[in-house]
């Protein structure tokens, strides 16, 4: 199986860590209880076989992957630009690595004093290739 | 489709006729393809969304489909609930409420911060049930896709 999902995490996480926001936290799986806020879920919601590069022996050459990007802020005043601004970062960092937005929103949050973005991007990724001590994927937008 | 023609005046006018009628069918050949789309569509949304309270339909116009999931809750359904606090929260505190009842899993209501099971909870007694995001449409728009050109060479083979 061809998998990104620690390279894409680490790639947003060091976004958000360079940026003027490096206190949100950044998980990569479901929570319900965040421990602090602002909170990023980035979250590996798909990857499945790209089937038009499959070969005789249904060998994966490539893979479609979802990342779905849930963005709070719980401040009293400004959550929303607080959250605009953290997913802006998000969604840079997303384009750098050539991944497309297929989605992004203003959801409601259960809790109605946390302010929510979500956001989709797709791409599809090749298998990876070693240059030097690196693998490298290359990345389509489809 | 294929149209012989010989070289005289009346072949050539049943050719003309049969190419009309074939363009007719186009349009309606769209539309079925774009049906069948929709109920493939509707199908998986209502699997990912199981026994949730939602109703779900499709129309088709011209060369446009939408699937709509309508429900109070349906945001909730394809995107999940979101995070909760455990502070004590600004809403909770003008309604007088305790510290650490948003967020708080209980079978009982009031006992907040019983978080066993994980399975609902108590806020402002009202009970709320916690749900991962189930992303049917996201499925659906995949398996569309997916299925787009079998379904259309089916449908313009006929």
């Amino acid at each position: 199986m061809i998998d990104v999902e620690n390279l894409v995490i680490d790639t947003i996480t060091n976004a958000i860590e360079a940026s003027a926001y490096s206190n949100t936290l950044v998980i990569s799986e479901y929570t319900d209880t965040p421990s602090s806020f602002p909170c990023v879920s980035v979250i590996e919601a798909d990857n499945y076989t790209y089937r038009k590069t499959q070969d005789n022996d249904l060998k994966e050459h490539h893979t479609n992957v979802m990342y779905e990007v849930n963005v709070y802020s719980n401040k009293k005043t400004g959550s929303k630009s607080e959250a605009k601004a953290i997913l802006e970062i998000v969604d840079t960092a997303f384009q750098n690595i050539k991944f497309t937005r297929t989605f992004k929103n203003n959801i409601p949050n259960k809790d109605k004093t946390i302010f929510r973005y979500v956001a989709r991007y797709q791409a599809v990724i090749g298998e990876g290739f070693k240059s030097g001590n690196d693998t490298i994927y290359p990345v389509y937008r489809r | 489709m294929r149209i012989k023609i010989t070289l005289d005046s009346e072949s050539i006018d049943n050719a003309i006729k049969k190419i009309d009628r074939y363009k007719n069918s186009l349009q309606k050949k769209a539309e079925e393809v774009l049906s069948q789309l929709a109920v493939m569509g509707m199908e998986v949304v209502n699997y990912a969304y199981g026994d949730e309270e939602y109703e779900i339909s499709c129309i088709v116009n011209g060369n446009n489909a939408m699937i709509i999931a309508e429900g109070s809750e349906v945001v909730f359904l394809e995107f999940g609930t979101g995070v909760y606090t455990e502070d004590h929260t600004y809403e909770m505190e003008t309604e007088g409420l305790p510290p650490i009842f948003a967020g708080s899993y209980s079978q009982t209501e009031g006992s907040g911060q019983f978080r066993a099971g994980h399975e609902y909870w108590y806020y402002n007694h009202r009970k709320y049930v916690g749900s991962i995001p189930l992303r049917g449409f996201y499925m659906a728009s995949k398996e569309i896709k997916e299925q787009a050109v079998n379904v259309a060479i089916k449908v313009f083979k006929k």
